[in-house]
């Protein structure tokens, strides 16, 4: 079965909002490979943030410098610079990382507020990815707010945290949307961690169509790992209690459910210890036609 | 009158013992033949355990040095303990200078096993000791704290920025304050229309907050040290756990060794310093087998051990024979691999050489293979000298190698040296290498033969047998046996001497071997041996059949027949190789009137050797002593090899000089039929010479192809006799009475066969008789002396 995005086409167009934090930099890896897996384009972008750029054109502004924590002059042409040698950088891993997986790329710059930067750009995307800090949201740092984007994205979201510890199962929690089994199916083949796959219960769950996907990943010869269907879940504490068991690495799980569990996808991440979390945007209209 | 020697006085038989063939399975096995002197050497030199009690072996080729040392050898090493196995293992402290470990035969290959699976144990146990969740809970709360500890400064200074309407970013640069009006950064714009007041106000605000911050972060290294040792003692505590277990397996196993587990406290410290980077090596390869973990990650190798000798599975000290001597395979080497273009080593990569090999027992090496080889020699002494072994590459040695590379600490060494050489080689040592007696003072001297007799004979026939039981040839009857010893007479170049070369005698039993086989026989006869003996003549024949057929086409002149003045046949013996052949050289003499010189043209025009020169000198003086103490002689004459253009050496045929040039001066021909060999003295006494053999059959050789006419014949000295061991077809040519072989003891006697004539003895007038060989020259010679004076007379009347 071909993995669509949730327009229902074929998934074309993985957008990533990067910057150097480490979870931004796993964010581009997993949409690399998405973007392998599903013949899509990875479309980079890095937001100059305007804040900084007006920040540094203030003249009683300085830099207290993360190492050594010297106080040093700031202004505008060295935060241009700085903004310039970062770009450069990323767009340079952007290109490695692509060329190693052969994909289509591009790279972009823009200004402006970043998460304003991302919600324009989103539009013409098929997934987001991007990274979420573990570190409590203190400061106000060029990350995008993960939460406010996961709401706002009119698409699927791909948050990817940083985490030193990579071994949990990826597990698809779902009415039986395609896209979230075809997804579940794409990660585990390129993360080569077993697939499970947790049925919601709202009205009636689509297992037929899960049974089709299932079937398919079990054909599919190069799945390493069996995957195990558990049984149906249906209410919040039921939902989670499950998740908490299944203990996911990846999770991927319909928008709605995430309204259901009445969670940031921070407190999500947070609370099941993910290394990622897929939110798969509601299209009920063309769940039905697929 | 002389007469021929007899066939029986001629033909070589083992005529000491009658039967010296016993039935095949019978005789003595392990026959050490006639090398009582060499063998009381070697015992000598393997029990004195003193230093510098080495042994030289020296003696010629094939006489069967090494497989005597080697048999006593290992007579002496199946007495003698199982020496200790030896491994190389890391020093810890300084890594490029392994350490060497002695222990029980056997012991260091379970030590290997055991840290080979040691090695995949702790790669195991401390895999699974740092992923699992209690190490990961611990450590994070750890980092957690440490990150609380940053995030918490951080929250204070946002809030401390926020209550004064700043705020405080993370910018590409670092942390900035900025001062911020209804959430938004206030912008340059906004900023200049402030008040002096309000932006004075800010500007004081900034600075506080700047200084707070910096003064915040520059606890946070501190902090980072503390999380780190935090962290440090953490993996301590959890590798201690994790390797403890697995030690203490190995410990067990080898308590009471106490160079191992002091190896293996010294291995858990270092462990315990670098788990840091244990636990971050990624991956290992399919754990199990040594050579898997060789190839996987370079840490793990320097616990693992390099077992150099291992004696588990001998039950005697060693014998090594070291065939090709070079200086790391004599004291070892340490390799190097190539990787990502530079030179790499470690402790696996140390070789053993032949002396560890040899450590406790013997090691035999050729001597000139040692020393053609560069440097292994002095490596060799450097070694016997200091008693230990030192492994170091030849170009680090040199000087020529600044590679890296490591520093082995020496074996001690135990080992007895044999070399095995020739004479020549130990005299070259004895003579200019002051170290050598120091280190050989056991010369073991071989002998080249040994004199027949019942015994030696009875023993040679065994020693045959061995050898033919040893190469697994067919059944030697008794009439091959005989001619075989015959052969190893011959070889010896005495009847009554047998070689001690048994390396070609061992050729003649394998080739008279495939003759049998190839008549198609039962079992291998004397002719067989015969046929072998020719057969191999016959290939190397070529030189010697070229010589006769120049001699028969008349390209070089030897007369067989006839009688000539001043003419005689020499006898002279070519070695080119391991071709030795005989042939005649035509010699003839001319005189003139003189003052008494005796001309050697070969010497004139330096083709003759000294020793020739010194044989034509005391042939002058041979006749000086008969003919010229009353007078002075008055001739000049002229001695030559004819045809000679390659030079010609030795004294053998100093007679046949003294006969051509007496005959010259006497004017009595000599019979063409005979060759003569010999040397002449002062006296006149005719002296041994070598080759006779060869020279009685190359004259024979000439004479038979051109079909043998009576009286021919060859005549050699009298102490030549013992060595007459000549082929069938002369010896059968003299038992039909068609060739002759006479021998004599002194000129006179050769003159009377050569010319028929007797010499002669001087009478009571002091003169040789008239019609006597003696009396014809003394009387041309007192013809020549008048015929001076008369010429002296007239120069003088002609002057007045």
């Amino acid at each position: 079965m071909t993995p669509q995005s949730s327009s229902g086409k074929p998934a074309r167009r993985i957008l990533v909002a990067l910057n150097e934090s480490h979870s931004s930099g796993n964010a581009l890896e997993a949409a690399a490979k998405l973007a392998s897996d599903l013949s899509a384009e990875l479309c980079v972008f890095f937001v100059e943030e305007e804040d900084f750029v007006r920040a540094a054109s203030l003249p009683v502004t300085s830099i207290v410098t993360y190492l050594g924590a010297e106080i040093e002059p700031l202004s505008t042409h060295s935060m241009a610079r700085s903004f310039k040698v970062r770009a450069q950088s990323l767009q340079l891993r952007v290109a490695q990382t692509a060329t190693k997986l052969q994909i289509p790329w591009n790279f972009s710059v823009c200004k402006g507020l970043v998460a304003n930067e991302i919600l324009q750009k989103v539009g013409a995307s098929d997934i987001l990815a991007m990274g979420m800090s573990t570190r409590k949201k203190l400061l106000r740092e060029s990350d995008p707010c993960a939460n406010a984007l996961a709401e706002r994205a009119p698409c699927s979201v791909l948050i990817v945290r940083q985490t030193e510890h990579s071994h949990g199962d990826v597990v698809v929690a779902s009415k039986g949307r395609s896209e979230a089994v075809s997804l579940g199916r794409m990660l585990s083949r390129s993360l080569n961690r077993p697939l499970r796959i947790l049925p919601l219960q709202d009205g009636r769950p689509d297992l037929e169509n899960i049974e089709r996907e299932l079937q398919a990943h079990m054909a599919d010869s190069t799945t390493r790992h069996g995957m195990v269907l558990n049984t149906v879940a249906d209410d919040r504490e039921a939902i989670l209690g499950r998740l908490k068991r299944l203990s996911p690495g990846f999770l991927i799980i319909d928008k709605d459910a995430v309204v259901l569990l009445n969670l940031t996808p921070e407190e999500i991440t947070n609370e099941l210890g993910l290394e990622g979390l897929v939110i798969i945007e509601n299209r009920p209209a063309e769940v039905a036609a697929a | 009158m002389i007469k021929p020697l007899t066939f029986s006085e001629i033909a070589w038989s083992c005529d000491v013992v009658d039967d010296p063939v016993r039935p095949q399975g019978e005789g003595p096995t392990d026959i050490i033949l006639g090398q009582d002197r060499a063998i009381q050497a070697i015992n000598f030199g393997l029990k004195m355990s003193d230093d510098g009690y080495n042994l030289f072996v020296l003696g010629r080729e094939g006489t069967g040095r090494r497989a005597t040392v080697e048999k006593i050898l290992n007579r002496e090493a199946a007495q003698r303990d199982v020496p200790p196995d030896w491994c190389y293992y890391s020093n810890f402290s300084a890594l490029r200078e392994p350490l060497a470990i002695q222990l029980e035969p056997g012991l260091g290959k379970s030590f290997e096993d055991q840290m080979s699976k040691f090695v995949y144990d702790l790669n195991d146990a401390l895999k699974t000791s740092f992923q699992s969740n209690e190490y990961r809970t611990q450590r994070q709360v750890v980092e957690e704290e440490f990150k609380e500890k940053q995030d918490q400064i951080i929250h204070e200074m946002e809030q401390a920025a926020s209550a004064i309407d700043l705020v405080l970013m993370r910018t590409p640069l670092g942390f900035t304050f900025a001062p911020v009006k209804n959430g938004e950064v206030l912008s340059p714009e906004a900023f200049q229309q402030l008040s002096p007041e309000a932006k004075n106000e800010i500007t004081e605000k900034i600075k506080r907050m700047e200084t707070e911050l910096q003064h915040a972060l520059r606890q946070v290294p501190g902090w980072a040290q503390e999380a780190r040792e935090k962290v440090q003692r953490l993996n301590r505590r959890t590798a201690t756990f994790a390797v403890d277990y697995i030690i203490g397996t190995v410990r067990e196993k080898f308590q009471g060794v106490e160079s191992i587990l002091s190896f293996l406290d010294d291995l858990q410290q270092d462990i315990l310093k670098h788990v840091e980077l244990i636990i971050s090596i990624p991956e290992m390869p399919t754990l199990g087998p040594q050579d898997a973990i060789l190839d996987g990650h370079p840490f793990f190798r320097r616990y693992l051990i390099n077992l150099i000798i291992d004696q588990g599975s001998n039950d005697s000290a060693p014998v090594v024979f070291e065939d090709e001597p070079t200086f790391e395979r004599l004291i070892g080497t340490i390799e190097h691999r190539a990787e990502m273009g530079t030179l790499q080593t470690d402790l696996h990569l140390i070789r053993p050489g032949a002396l560890h090999r040899a450590n406790g027992g013997y090691l035999m090496i050729e001597a000139r293979k040692l020393l053609t080889q560069p440097m292994a020699w002095e490596a060799l002494k450097r070694a016997l000298l200091s008693r230990e072994i030192r492994i170091e590459s030849m170009a680090r040695a040199l000087g020529m190698m600044t590679t890296i590379s490591l520093e082995p600490q020496p074996i001690p060494l135990d080992t007895k040296i044999i070399l095995i050489g020739d004479r020549m080689t130990y005299t070259l040592l004895d003579t200019y290498d002051p170290d050598f007696r120091r280190l050989f003072k056991v010369a073991v001297d071989f002998e080249d033969d040994v004199k027949v007799s019942e015994e030696t004979s009875q023993s040679y026939a065994d020693l045959l047998q061995e050898m033919i039981r040893s190469e697994k040839l067919p059944e030697f009857d008794r009439s091959a046996i005989n001619r075989v010893l015959q052969f190893a007479a011959r070889e010896a170049d005495d009847r009554q001497k047998y070689t001690l070369q048994v390396d070609s005698v061992q050729d003649l039993l394998r080739e008279s071997a495939f003759c049998m086989t190839e008549r198609k026989g039962k079992s291998v006869e004397a002719l067989d041996v015969v046929a072998a003996i020719q057969a191999k003549s016959n290939r190397l024949g070529r030189i010697p059949a070229r010589q006769r057929e120049a001699i028969n086409e008349g390209l070089i002149d030897i007369d067989t027949t006839g009688q000539i003045v001043g003419q005689i046949n020499g006898l002279s013996v070519s070695q080119i190789g391991s071709i030795v052949f005989g042939r005649p050289n035509r010699i003839t003499a001319r005189i003139g009137l003189g003052k008494g010189e005796v001309v050697d043209i070969e010497r004139e025009v330096e083709l003759g050797g000294p020793i020739h020169s010194k044989g034509v000198l005391i042939l002058s003086s041979f006749i000086r002593s008969i003919f010229g103490i009353d007078q002075p002689l008055s001739l000049r004459a002229s001695l030559v090899f004819e045809q000679s253009y390659g030079g010609v050496d030795g004294d053998s045929a100093s007679v046949a000089e003294a006969c051509a040039l007496l005959s010259a001066i006497a004017e009595v021909p000599i019979q063409q039929k005979m060759a003569i060999t010999g040397a002449i003295s002062q006296a006149g006494q005719v002296q041994a010479i070598g080759g006779v053999n060869e020279k009685i059959e190359g004259f024979f050789d000439v004479c038979n192809e051109r079909g043998l006419a009576p009286g021919q014949g060859v005549i050699i000295p009298v102490a030549n006799k013992r060595h007459l061991v000549l082929d069938e077809r002369v010896s059968d040519a003299v038992k039909e009475g068609k060739f002759n072989i006479y021998a004599v003891s002194s000129v006179e006697e050769a003159i009377q066969i050569l010319t028929g004539l007797d010499a002669g003895t001087r009478g009571t007038d002091g003169c040789f008789p008239e019609r006597t060989f003696f009396g014809k020259v003394e009387r041309r010679l007192l013809d020549f002396e008048k015929r001076r004076k008369a010429l002296a007379a007239e120069v003088h009347e002609d002057k007045s």
